[in-house]
């Protein structure tokens, strides 16, 4: 049932979207991608996605979030489920996580890159099963 | 000696900003500083005794307090004490008709920044007022630099990491998502090799963090989240954390401690890091079925931590360079063991900027000591 869902990815870095996309067609899920955070927005409202991986920082620092809060501030696409994912971790200065920041970052779930090909899998399989509840 | 009175310029710059609270009991004195301080354009409010003044300084968050010692009631040097405790960064200075070196010294003990003997000029008043003032907008200013300066440095070390991690990431994920056979089938001999290549990249991610993690102790950061910590049970957690490390080479891990150490002065999460550190190379430069040993003694200004392991030894040559950046031992027995070079300079860092020592000593083939001081807490209460 979740097999045919449409994933959105969105992150600036060509070749890492290359990498997961492998992963995700190997589950047989549709993937599109967007590259920027304004054809972005675009591909959402054309596509209307089941899920999207959103990565954090692309042109700006707070691209990721910036989309995240509007898309989460959206009365139809706030239903979205969104598991960001970034490279740069706590350690390194990234300090919000949708544990402790809740109001600020209200994505579904995070990870950090590079991520197990089995955890991203299983963390898309439970946000997809959440929304068809 | 100069112009005592300020330039109609300087009195609007300062005038713009400064709030000057009088405390005295004495209507006359009140008075006489209200009229002197108000020519020169400062905003005067006056209070006639301690409780009454620290409520005024709640309330309008003066520049600078000019403080009574003698008053019935709460005392001038108590109410010195609890300016600092409203606000550190607010001028106090005592006047005073019972000017004795001693008071000039307990006052200056609570932070005063100057002292006025009674009776004093209008000039007087004017010069101290005046040196206070500038002193409050140095400080005011330093405070700004020093914060815009740690944003600069957060964004810095925000973009850097993006910039650096972000290719290392997706190599890592490509390799993955080879060796997971999502492109297809691997040989073994491929298999290796990618993984090899991964185990590059990994070291290289272990090195920005451990970069950044020295990047980001500058003295000044973690001293300002200082308070009276336990070694105890940041050691007895260090311990448990590296257990399965140890345990990949039937390392034995001890630790000697009393129960009832005194508290040292410092920051728990950086303690944790260093001792992680010192701790790791114990285990990391030691044989199979090794041991080493923590152990801590109290002195009498400090605490003494000990860590002592069964491991190769540092050369008397190597000893020389093992606190450097970037150094590491290379030798036929630490050819296996990776590591950026970085840990010991980190430890040493997170231990000198809480004002302790570190020293090392080591004999080739049989081990090596690491002795860290740490100072205990003060028993002055916060």
């Amino acid at each position: 049932m979740t097999n045919k869902a449409k994933i959105l990815l969105i992150d600036d870095d060509l070749g890492y979207v290359k990498s997961i996309t492998a992963i995700l067609e190997s589950k047989e899920y549709i993937v599109e991608t967007a590259y920027d955070r304004k054809s972005a927005i675009e591909k959402i409202e054309k596509i209307k996605p089941d899920l999207i991986l959103l990565d954090i920082m692309m042109d700006r620092l707070d691209d990721g979030f910036t989309l995240c809060y509007r898309l989460k501030h959206d009365s139809e696409l706030k239903k979205i489920p969104i598991l960001t994912i970034s490279a740069v971790t706590e350690k390194t200065g990234f300090k919000f996580s949708p544990a402790t920041d809740g109001e600020y970052f209200e994505a579904d779930d995070h990870m950090e890159k590079p991520v197990k090909t089995s955890d991203l899998l299983e963390r898309i399989e439970k946000l997809l099963k959440k929304v068809i509840k | 000696m100069g112009d005592v009175y300020t330039t109609s310029e300087e009195r609007q710059k300062i005038s713009e900003k400064a709030t000057i609270l009088v405390i005295d009991d004495e209507q006359a004195m009140r008075d006489s500083c209200y009229q002197v301080l108000t020519k020169d354009g400062y905003r005067i409010e006056t209070a006639d005794d301690g409780d009454s003044g620290l409520q005024k300084i709640s309330q309008i968050k003066p520049d600078l307090v000019l403080v009574d010692l003698k008053m019935p009631g709460m005392s001038g040097m108590e109410l010195l004490e609890k300016v600092v405790d409203i606000d550190p960064n607010i001028i106090s200075v005592v006047i005073t008709g019972y000017a004795t070196v001693e008071s000039a010294v307990e006052a200056m003990k609570r932070d005063a920044y100057d002292f006025l003997p009674k009776p004093f000029t209008p000039d007087q008043l004017r010069i101290v007022t005046k040196r206070g003032l500038e002193r409050r907008r140095l400080a005011l200013e330093s405070a700004r630099l020093r914060r815009e300066k740690e944003t600069m440095r957060e964004n810095f070390v925000t973009l850097v990491s993006h910039q650096l991690r972000s290719p290392l990431a997706s190599v890592k994920q490509y390799f993955g998502v080879i060796l997971e056979g999502f492109v297809g089938e691997v040989a073994s001999k491929q298999k290796e090799m990618i993984e090899r290549a991964g185990k590059y990249v990994d070291d290289l991610l272990q090195l920005i963090d451990d970069w950044l993690d020295m990047s980001r102790i500058e003295a000044g950061n973690i001293t300002e989240k200082f308070e009276a910590v336990a070694l105890a049970p940041i050691l007895s957690e260090t311990l448990e954390l590296l257990q399965p490390l140890a345990e990949t080479k039937r390392i034995t891990l001890e630790l000697n401690l009393r129960d009832d150490l005194p508290a040292i002065e410092g920051d728990e999460d950086t303690l944790k890091q260093a001792f992680t550190n010192l701790v790791s190379n114990g285990i990391n430069y030691n044989r199979e079925g090794g041991t080493v040993i923590v152990s801590v003694r109290e002195e009498v200004n400090d605490l003494v931590v000990e860590i002592s392991d069964t491991g190769i030894g540092i050369s008397e040559d190597d000893l020389h360079f093992v606190f450097d950046e970037f150094f590491s031992v290379r030798s036929e027995e630490t050819r296996g063991i990776s590591g950026s070079g970085l840990g010991l300079p980190i430890a040493k860092r997170i231990i000198e900027a809480h004002n302790g020592l570190i020293k090392i000593a080591s004999e080739l083939g049989k081990g090596t000591t690491l002795s860290i001081l740490l100072p205990k807490a003060n028993q002055k209460d916060k």
